[in-house]
C-alpha cells in the first residue's frame, strides 16, 4: 500500500515538474525568435534579398550558390541550383520555396510542388531593373512591408549615385581578368555578370567580342590596350595580389598596369548581381571615373 | 547456388533499404499503408509523405534496377563477346557518343533547338549519340560481312577520342553554367527519375535485361576462339550483332535517363566471376541483379550522405565497389581474367 502512494505521489512530482518544464520552454520560446515560415532560398541573389530582408531567421536551409551573408553560408546545403533533390529539400519541411528562374531540374521543382509545398519563382534579369523587380517580388511573397519599402529606396539611391557619376563621362576601355594563379588568365567576354557590371560603371569591355569566360592569349590582352583592369579577390590571391598580377607578362605591358589602375573586388560583391549590385556599380563606378 | 541465393537477399535488401530510407523520415507502418494504398489494397493515402514514397523514391528505385541490371549484363556480355577484361559498355563508343550529343545540346541547344523541344532534347540527344556511336563503330569494324572484334575495338578508341576531341570544344564554347551542368550530367544520378521517364525508358532497358542472356551460349562458345564456336554451330555474326545492338540501346537509354554511371559495368562481371566462373548462362543474369544492387544500393548513400543535398551516383558506384574489387584481386592473386 505504502509503496503504491509513494508511486502515485510520484509521478505527481513527475507530472508537475514536467509542466513547469513545459512552462519554462513556452517563457523562453517566447523571448526567443518564433519562425513565421520556414524557407527554404534557391540561388544566390534570392538569399541575398532575404536577409536583407531581414527575413534570415526564417531561412532553414540554401543551396550552394549562397555564399552571402554569412549566416546563410552556414546555413544547411541543398545542393547546386540546377542539380536539387526534392527529397532532400521535402524533408527540411519548407513552408515556402523562394527560388529563381535556372532553378532545377524542372521534376524535381514539380515534385516538391506535388508534396504540397509552395514554391515562388523569381523572374531573372541581369540588369538593376531586374534586380529591383526580384527584391519587389519577394518582398511581396514575404510580405515584407516596410522593410521592402527601405531596401528598394537605398537601392534606387545607389543606382542613382552610380548613373550621375558615370553620366557625361567617356567610356573607359576596361577589362575583368581571373586567375587561377598558374600564369594563365581568364577574361570576362560579353553576356557575364562582369561585363554587365562594366558597362553600368561607364567602362567598355575590351573582350566583348565572344561571350563567356574564356582563357585570353596574352597578346590579345596587350593588343586590347585596357585602361583598367578589375579583378576578384580570389584572383589577387592566386596571383600574390595586385604586384603579382601586375607583373604577370601579359598584364605588365598594358596602360592599366603602367598607371597602377588595377582594382580589386569581392568576387560575389561586385558579381552576384542581388540587392549590392547598385552599390558594387557606384564604387566600380567611383575608382574609374576618378 | 549459394551466391546467387546471397546476390537475391542483396537485391532484396538494397530494395527494401531504397524505399523506406532517405532524408525524409516516413515510419514503416506508414510506409506499409501508403505502399498498400498505392498498390490498391487498402485506402490511398495522400499527403507530402505518400507523395515521396510514391512520385520520388519508387521511380528511383525501379529505374536504378533497370539501370543497375542493363550496366552488370552489358559489361559481361561485352567483356565476352571481345574476350577482353577491360571492355565496358564506354568501349563501344556510348558514353563518348552519348557526352558529345549532350554537351551540344547543353551548349547550342538555346540558340538552334525552340524552348518546347529543349527540355526534351537532352536524353533524346544522348540516347541517339550512343548509338550512332556504336552503330558507326560496328560498321567500320565489318570485313566482308564479319565483324572483326579486334578491328572494332581499336575503332572504339579512335571513334571515342574523336568525341572527346569534340566534346572538348564544345566545353571551350560552353558558358560556366552549362560548364557545370555538364559535370554533373557526366557524374549521373537517379533524382530525376518521373514514372513519365521510366515508361519511355523501360522498354529498351528491359529489351537488353532480357534478351542479352539468350546469347549466353553462344557467348561460351566464343571464348573458345571465333573459328571454334563457328564449328559448334553457332551464327558469330549474328550474335555479335545482337550484343551490341542490345547494349547500345539498353545503355544508351540508361545513359539517356540517368547520365554516366561508370565502373558498374567494368567490374560487376568481374566480381560474379571471380566468384562464380565464366559461364554466361550464370554470369550474365547475375550480373545483371548485382548490378542491381549496386545501383540502389549507391543511390540510397547518394542521397542520405550529404542531406539536403545530393552525391552524384557515378561517385558513389566507384568508390564503394572499387575498393572491394581491389580486396578481392588481392585476396585471389591473379584469379581475374576470362
Amino acid at each position: 500500500m505504502a509503496g503504491t502512494r509513494g508511486g502515485s505521489a510520484l509521478v505527481t512530482l513527475h507530472r508537475s515538474l514536467l509542466s513547469a518544464w513545459c512552462l519554462a520552454a513556452l517563457l523562453l520560446g517566447s523571448a526567443s525568435y518564433v519562425r513565421a515560415e520556414r524557407i527554404v532560398t534557391l540561388g544566390g541573389a534570392v538569399t541575398e534579398i532575404v536577409f536583407a530582408l531581414d527575413r534570415g531567421e526564417d531561412v532553414v536551409a540554401v543551396d550552394s550558390t549562397s555564399e552571402y551573408p554569412a549566416a546563410a553560408a552556414d546555413l544547411p546545403d541543398v545542393g547546386y541550383v540546377r542539380a536539387l533533390s526534392a527529397e532532400g529539400i521535402l524533408a527540411l519541411n519548407p513552408s515556402v520555396v523562394l527560388a529563381s528562374a535556372d532553378a532545377g531540374p524542372l521534376n524535381v521543382i514539380a515534385q516538391i510542388e506535388a508534396a504540397g509545398v509552395k514554391v515562388v519563382r523569381l523572374p531573372e534579369e541581369h540588369s538593376l531593373d531586374g534586380i529591383e523587380a526580384k527584391i519587389r517580388a519577394l518582398s511581396e511573397a514575404l510580405d515584407a512591408g516596410a522593410a521592402g519599402e527601405t531596401l528598394i529606396a537605398r537601392f534606387r539611391e545607389d543606382r542613382d549615385r552610380a548613373e550621375a557619376l558615370v553620366a557625361g563621362q567617356a567610356p573607359v576601355k576596361a577589362v575583368f581578368l581571373m586567375s587561377r594563379g598558374d600564369d594563365t588568365l581568364m577574361a570576362a567576354g560579353s553576356d557575364t555578370a562582369a561585363d554587365a557590371m562594366l558597362r553600368l560603371a561607364g567602362a567598355t569591355n575590351v573582350m566583348a567580342e565572344y561571350a563567356g569566360y574564356k582563357p585570353v592569349s596574352p597578346e590579345a590582352l596587350l593588343v586590347a590596350a585596357p585602361d583598367v583592369i578589375v579583378t576578384g579577390v580570389r584572383t589577387a590571391a592566386a596571383t600574390g595580389g595586385v604586384e603579382g598580377l601586375k607583373a604577370m607578362a601579359a598584364v605588365a605591358q598594358t596602360p592599366a598596369a603602367r598607371s597602377g589602375r588595377i582594382f580589386v573586388f569581392d568576387d560575389l560583391y561586385l558579381l552576384g548581381f542581388g540587392p549590392r549590385a547598385a552599390s558594387a556599380s557606384r564604387d566600380l563606378a567611383e575608382k574609374i571615373h576618378r | 547456388m549459394i551466391i546467387a541465393a546471397g546476390v537475391a537477399v542483396l537485391l532484396v535488401v538494397a530494395v527494401g533499404a531504397g524505399l523506406t530510407i532517405g532524408p525524409v523520415q516516413i515510419s514503416l507502418t506508414e510506409f506499409s499503408r501508403i505502399l498498400a494504398g498505392w498498390v490498391g489494397v487498402g485506402a490511398v493515402v495522400d499527403g507530402p509523405a505518400a507523395s515521396v514514397v510514391t512520385a520520388i523514391r519508387l521511380p528511383r528505385v525501379v529505374l536504378g534496377l533497370l539501370i543497375g541490371a542493363v550496366l552488370g549484363v552489358a559489361g559481361a556480355s561485352l567483356q565476352g563477346l571481345f574476350r577482353n577484361p577491360l571492355a565496358d559498355p564506354g568501349l563501344i563508343g556510348i558514353s563518348a557518343g552519348a557526352a558529345l550529343a549532350a554537351v551540344a545540346v547543353l551548349v547550342l541547344g538555346e540558340r538552334f533547338l525552340p524552348a518546347t523541344l529543349l527540355a526534351h532534347a537532352l536524353p533524346l540527344a544522348a540516347f541517339a549519340g550512343g548509338l550512332i556511336a556504336t552503330l558507326l563503330i560496328y560498321r567500320i569494324s565489318v570485313r566482308d560481312g564479319h565483324p572483326v572484334v579486334a578491328t572494332m575495338l581499336l575503332a572504339g578508341i579512335a571513334v571515342n577520342a574523336f568525341a572527346g576531341a569534340a566534346t572538348g570544344f564544345l566545353t571551350f564554347l560552353a558558358t560556366d553554367q552549362q560548364i557545370r551542368d555538364l559535370t554533373f550530367w557526366s557524374l549521373g544520378s537517379l533524382g530525376g527519375a518521373t514514372w513519365c521517364k521510366l515508361a519511355i525508358g523501360a522498354p529498351m532497358l528491359l529489351l537488353a535485361i532480357f534478351v542479352l542472356p539468350l546469347a549466353a551460349r553462344p557467348l561460351n562458345a566464343l571464348l573458345l576462339g571465333e573459328a571454334e564456336a563457328g564449328h559448334l554451330g553457332f551464327d558469330t555474326v549474328r550474335t555479335k550483332f545482337l550484343v551490341i545492338l542490345c547494349c547500345a540501346l539498353g545503355v544508351g537509354a540508361a545513359v539517356a535517363l540517368a547520365g554516366i554511371i561508370g565502373f558498374v559495368g567494368l567490374v560487376i562481371p568481374h566480381l560474379v566471376r571471380m566468384m562464380a566462373g565464366p559461364d554466361h548462362r550464370f554470369l550474365l543474369p547475375v550480373s545483371a541483379a548485382l548490378g542491381s544492387a549496386l545501383l540502389v544500393g549507391a543511390d540510397l548513400a547518394a542521397r542520405c550522405l550529404v542531406a539536403p543535398a545530393e552525391l552524384p551516383i557515378g561517385v558513389l558506384t566507384a568508390a564503394i565497389g572499387a575498393p572491394f574489387f581491389l580486396w578481392l584481386l588481392v585476396r585471389s592473386r591473379g584469379g581475374a581474367g576470362l
